[in-house]
């Protein structure tokens, strides 16, 4: 049922990214070409400098327009489909409620990585010859050879926090959603005050944590290498990311099974 | 006999008003029963109840002996009172996703139905109308093969040509294994389709019987008895 | 012939009573087979439950009758049906004429009124046939 929910969330929203992550390359390549004629053969046209003008702002409005898009998916998915109206055919459905909001997640995920990387290769695509990408090693030796550190097991670690911390401030996005839904009146507003309740719990939480943790590197040996320190660091993040996950998740699920009340 | 509906004492308040104030029900598999009563009586928050759209304060629902979930949601088809349709399927489409998540689901009625209805399968369901919207989610509901139909106001939007339309399915679609339960406040164009009547009052139930008793013991239609209940 | 229901009796003695008219008056011929249940109940836009029961009461009464494979058949005792026509005719005459009784006709003026719509009926017939 899962993989069913997931057929339809892609086909909800692909409609919407798809077009702009087109649209968005092409202008990339357009202005790549424009970039590539030599200037001083053209410096002086006015045609060239209206041209590229344009078509660089449409760009960047494409790009402003996937970054909003893409935000806009991630909150309209659960809102309008689960609370809204539509909630009427999902919570009928015969499918268990942590099915719907990881459906929601794993797709909301996958568009905000999906829009990172386009934008990324279309940056890339406009500058790839001003990018320094040569010097990536370098940097990686240097680190290997300052700190002890593995570069690869370092950027690798860091993508594996960084999708995590994605998934839970999406679901705690949610459960605030969830949460501002209780309320009879002005729930989009509630739900943004919620939004911002929750994240300085979770500020103060952490918080707490950190200063335990820096007792904890303090009080232990101090001729730790540094490397061992970010890996501390690292597993810190690691539990702070999952802790925030989960309960977010356990919070909107429990929401939606036994305070769920659609107009 | 196995109850296919039973309510135990069933409570939902919000805050300190009470939806629905210790109702208790059985329904029996077979039946086409109608669920009366004014606006803000109590129907629709009972049916939502069945639907787990709605978690009880107190007491029990029983659908075929299970508390609403999974296994129920398997086995009744609710239509809400209201239109659930997303704005970017088509009605093929919607459909299919009916086909997709209910076992149940006859898909050759579906298109015979849409056909009966002069309801285009490609046209996409923002463009249509709020009526036809009413009918193709009639339709989804009435295409499966379920043990429990909860219909909440199935006539209430629709003209009277469509209204005979859906009254005959019901009729057509009956089966002794399944119950169907309209709730409505428009009597007199279903009472000689229902078997039994529940009448809501405040939240309670005030008359539960069959339509012949209520005939033959007051000298009353059922629209009229609502009506003497019911006077403002 | 229509389904003509009225809303304050009970549905099942209606439809007993315009089962009884349709075989009586040949809408149904004698031996011949009934619709099913559903197409009956739909045709009548009433409850399947409630047609079923006013079948059964029909079978008991004998003006039905049930072959286990083939489905229910109107009987072919055409006694039965003159009977069941002379107790319909004896209940609308009754009604009839305690609604008369009522408006305060004495008997002698109730069947000297008879007689003469009966006259009139016949002349009416008569002119439309020349």
């Amino acid at each position: 049922m899962l993989i069913k929910l997931l057929k339809y969330e892609i086909r909800a929203t692909s409609r919407l990214l798809l077009p702009l992550y087109v649209a968005l390359l092409i202008f990339a390549g357009i202005n790549s070409l424009l970039f590539s004629i030599p200037s001083e053969a053209l410096n002086t046209s006015f045609l060239y400098s209206v041209t590229s003008i344009i078509s660089m702002v449409i760009y960047i409005t494409i790009m402003v327009g996937i970054l909003v898009m893409t935000l806009v998916v991630m909150i309209q998915r659960f809102y309008k489909n689960l609370l809204g109206d539509e909630g009427y055919l999902m919570f009928t459905l015969p499918v268990q409620t942590w099915k719907h909001i990881l459906s929601k997640l794993l797709i909301a995920m996958l568009w905000i990585i999906s829009s990172g990387i386009i934008a990324a290769t279309s940056i890339f695509i406009i500058a790839h010859k001003s990018l320094p990408l040569g010097e990536i090693p370098i940097i990686f030796e240097t680190l290997e050879r300052e700190f002890g550190m593995n570069g690869y097991l370092f950027s690798f670690e860091l993508t594996i926090l960084a999708v995590l911390g994605l998934a839970a401030n999406i679901v705690l996005i949610y459960s605030a959603i969830a949460l501002g839904h209780l309320f009879n009146k002005h729930q989009l507003l509630a739900s943004f005050g919620m939004y911002v309740a929750l994240t300085i719990v979770c500020q103060i939480v952490i918080a707490l944590l950190g200063y335990g943790l820096g007792n904890f590197i303090e009080f232990s040996d101090s001729s730790m290498t540094i490397n061992y320190q970010i890996q501390v660091l690292f597993l810190f993040s690691f539990i702070n990311v999952a802790i925030l996950g989960i309960g977010s998740f356990i919070l909107t699920q429990l929401l939606l099974k036994k305070k769920l009340n659609l107009e | 006999m196995n109850m296919i509906l039973e309510c135990k004492n069933l409570t939902k308040s919000y805050g300190k008003k009470k939806a629905l104030d210790n109702v208790s029900l059985n329904i029996a598999p077979g039946k086409i029963v109608g669920l009366l009563g004014p606006n803000g009586s109590g129907k629709s928050t009972l049916i939502k109840l069945c639907n787990e759209l709605l978690t009880p304060t107190s007491g029990e629902i029983l659908i075929g002996g299970k508390n609403p979930g999974i296994e129920t949601k398997k086995i009744v088809s609710y239509l809400p009172e209201r239109t659930y349709l997303n704005d970017w399927m088509k009605v093929s489409e919607i459909i299919y996703l009916f086909k997709d998540f209910y076992a149940d689901f006859d898909l050759e009625k579906a298109y015979d139905m849409l056909k009966r209805l002069n309801i285009n399968p490609t046209d996409k369901l923002k463009t249509l109308s709020k009526g036809t919207k009413e009918k193709v989610q009639l339709i989804l509901v009435m295409s499966r093969k379920a043990q429990l139909y909860l219909l909440d106001e199935p006539i209430g939007g629709v003209d009277p040509a469509a209204r005979d339309y859906i009254l005959n399915t019901i009729i057509g679609n009956y089966s002794e294994n399944s119950t169907v339960i309209i709730s409505t406040h428009l009597i007199s164009d279903i009472e000689k389709v229902l078997d039994d009547i529940i009448f809501l009052k405040e939240g309670q139930v005030v008359y539960t019987k069959t339509v012949d008793e209520i005939r033959d013991e007051t000298g009353k239609s059922v629209d009229a008895l609502f009506r003497e209940v019911f006077k403002c | 012939m229509s389904w003509d229901l009225k809303s304050d009796r009970p549905i099942y003695a209606q439809l007993i009573e315009q089962l009884e008219l349709k075989i009586c008056s040949g809408v149904y011929a004698l031996g011949s087979k009934l619709p099913s249940v559903r197409d009956l109940a739909e045709e009548a836009a009433v409850n399947p439950n409630t047609m079923q029961r006013a079948l059964v009461r029909l079978e008991e009464d004998g003006l039905l009758y049930t072959q286990r494979t083939s489905g229910r058949f109107i009987t072919e005792d055409a006694n039965m049906v003159i009977q069941i026509k002379d107790k319909i005719a004896r209940e609308q005459i009754r009604e009839f004429l305690e609604k008369m009784i009522n408006l305060g006709f004495s008997r002698k003026d109730i069947l000297s009124n008879i007689t003469k719509i009966l006259e009139e009926m016949r002349e009416n017939e008569y002119d439309s046939r020349v």
